[in-house]
């Protein structure tokens, strides 16, 4: 699990991918999914900070 | 007092972890967002909307960026793994035998050359792993570019940035080119002198003030007259172009100094015809001319566009930020798409010339994972922060903080710091188009305010933003990815820095210089 986490690949699409997607539900005014996917992408930017 | 020191503090963050606890800019990145949105919340009134917002504009000028890394580093390794790139290092090599005018002119004039007909990063991306196969250290490889290309980012790549520049200030571009070409002309100069000073100190740049001063001459008249006379799109293009047959001229009348003769490469025995290494960039040069000069195969490639249009959103401060469409991504028309299409004709040539050895396809494809995938991770956050400063009002807080130190009877000295305020933005955003577009506005009206040139505080700030480039830790992370330095963008970060804050106070005193010459004249 902690190997899939830090993956270079998942990190990079995740990254890539909830910010736009939080963006598109925000518009599509399904705030409580924008706000769990940017919640997700907090994640990612910690994970980031955490891997050496 | 208080803003501006909370938005300074994610700066301050990422430089101290990169330089001082030299971590890689994706770690210090990522740091420095937390930081940075905590603060962007709390102390800014910033939304969590807004803060999406910010982030999904982040992601669409990441994608911008990071397709050209990775086709950048698809050409590269095609390239040089076909002998191209070593073939083309022994041409220069043989070109002159001058170590520092090499650096010069791979660095500086083909640097300028390259931002003139791509731009966003290629010219890092291309020149670094270039100058590191002809044995400079990967810290040199990366600055050199780094620096040399920056004073032609204004008028460079069709002019983008200044263009932005005119949209937001509402002032006609002819009023602002005179000053913005005296300026970067000086700075062009500076810059090549900051290039051969990596490579020796001062003693080097003594050695070879001549070539220096014809060279930057020459591209600085030739950007000053295209931009003069109304082409400034074609200003960093032909400045490029002029370079580089200068370049050719001075090394055949140029004896190199005798503690500067670089070393025979190991491999120096050619290992096909330059015509035939230079093939990849030749053909690069075609496909961006015909994208860029002939009109049906430009709009045929931008036929098909990737964007996200954004709403207008206000902080509970108050500070706004337009509705506005992110930077478009051309599928097949994007610098990223023509580099692609460089690397499968080149790929095919030199297949069919029996360059490659065995299993070349997946040996490019592992090398390019392995070079642009810690690149990729850092990018996010390090765009994603700056954008939600910029959104939050902090970057803007940092300018107008910096600005009121010089007010009132100081307001003769502004045009020191306008250029530094240009360059901040351009290191905040990664992009001197974006500088211009959040600080064009601010400084027309301080230069309004303190009773100053409007063209000529524009020109500052147009030249800042241009020589900030340089420090987008962006730019700093597609030349490291080349070169091997992927997670050690620390060194590099400092080289630059140090480079662009010197650089950047020189253009400062250029500008208070001819503020203080057009006053004595009965100018103002």
């Amino acid at each position: 699990m902690k190997k899939m986490l830090f993956n270079p690949i998942f990190l990079v699409l995740a990254s890539l991918i909830l910010p736009v997607a939080s963006f598109l539900a925000m518009n599509g005014n399904d705030n409580l999914l924008a706000d769990i996917l940017f919640g997700a992408f907090v994640l990612v930017m910690a994970l980031i900070a955490l891997r050496t | 007092m208080i803003k501006f020191i909370l938005a300074a503090l994610p700066i301050a963050t990422i430089l101290f972890l990169m330089i001082k606890a030299n971590w890689g800019a994706a770690r210090a990145g990522a740091a420095a967002w937390f930081i940075t949105a905590a603060i962007a919340f709390f102390a800014f009134g910033t939304p969590v909307d807004m803060l999406i917002v910010a982030q999904a504009k982040g992601v669409m000028l990441a994608l911008y960026i990071l397709y050209i890394v990775w086709a950048a580093l698809i050409l590269y390794f095609a390239a040089e793994e076909a002998g191209a790139i070593k073939t083309i290092g022994a041409a220069i090599r043989k070109l002159t035998d001058d170590r520092p005018l090499q650096l010069l002119i791979l660095g500086y004039v083909f640097a300028t050359f390259l931002q003139g007909v791509a731009g966003f990063g290629v010219p890092i991306a291309v020149i670094a792993p270039l100058l590191l196969g002809m044995g400079f250290s990967p810290v040199i490889a990366v600055a050199a570019p780094m620096i040399g290309h920056s004073w032609s980012v204004l008028f460079g790549n069709m002019a983008t940035s200044f263009e932005a520049l005119i949209g937001v200030t509402g002032i006609p571009g002819s009023e602002l080119t005179h000053y913005s070409a005296i300026l970067l002309g000086l700075s062009g100069f500076t810059c090549g002198a900051a290039v051969l000073w990596l490579d020796g100190g001062f003693l080097t740049i003594r050695r070879r003030i001549v070539p220096l001063v014809i060279i930057a001459g020459v591209m600085g008249v030739a950007q000053y007259m295209m931009a003069n006379y109304g082409v400034w799109t074609l200003g960093g293009l032909t400045a490029g172009i002029f370079g580089l047959i200068a370049s050719i001229i001075v090394t055949r009348f140029w004896k190199p100094h005798p503690d500067d003769i670089a070393e025979p490469g190991s491999d120096d025995a050619q290992k096909m015809p330059l015509i035939e290494g230079l093939t990849p960039y030749l053909v690069f040069m075609i496909i961006v001319g015909l994208a860029t000069f002939v009109a049906p195969v430009g709009r045929f490639l931008s036929g098909i566009e990737l964007t996200l249009s954004f709403p207008a959103m206000q902080t509970l401060q108050g500070w706004d930020i337009a509705a506005e469409k992110a930077k478009a991504i051309a599928v097949f028309g994007h610098p990223g798409a023509l580099l692609l299409y460089t690397a499968a004709i080149s790929f095919t040539f030199f297949k069919l010339r029996g360059r490659y050895a065995p299993g070349i396809g997946k040996r490019i494809a592992q090398r390019t994972l392995k070079s642009a995938l810690p690149t990729s991770i850092g990018m996010v956050p390090v765009i994603g922060l700056a954008l939600m400063m910029d959104h939050a009002g902090m970057t803007y807080a940092l300018a107008e903080g910096g600005s009121k130190l010089f007010s009132g009877t100081f307001a003769i000295a502004y045009p020191v710091v306008a250029p530094a305020i240009g360059a901040l933005g351009a290191f905040m955003t990664g992009s001197t188009n974006n500088s211009n577009v959040v600080f064009g506005m601010f400084q027309r009206h301080t230069a309004e305010l303190s009773g100053l040139s409007t063209a000529l505080v524009l020109a500052a700030q147009a030249t800042g933003a241009s020589l900030g480039s340089m420090l987008a830790p962006s730019k700093i992370m597609v030349g490291c990815s080349t070169v091997g330095l992927s997670g050690k963008e620390g060194p590099v970060l400092s080289v630059v820095l140090k480079t662009g804050v010197i650089l950047t106070l020189l253009c400062g005193v250029w500008a208070l210089g001819i503020l203080l010459v057009t006053m004595a004249l009965g100018g103002h």
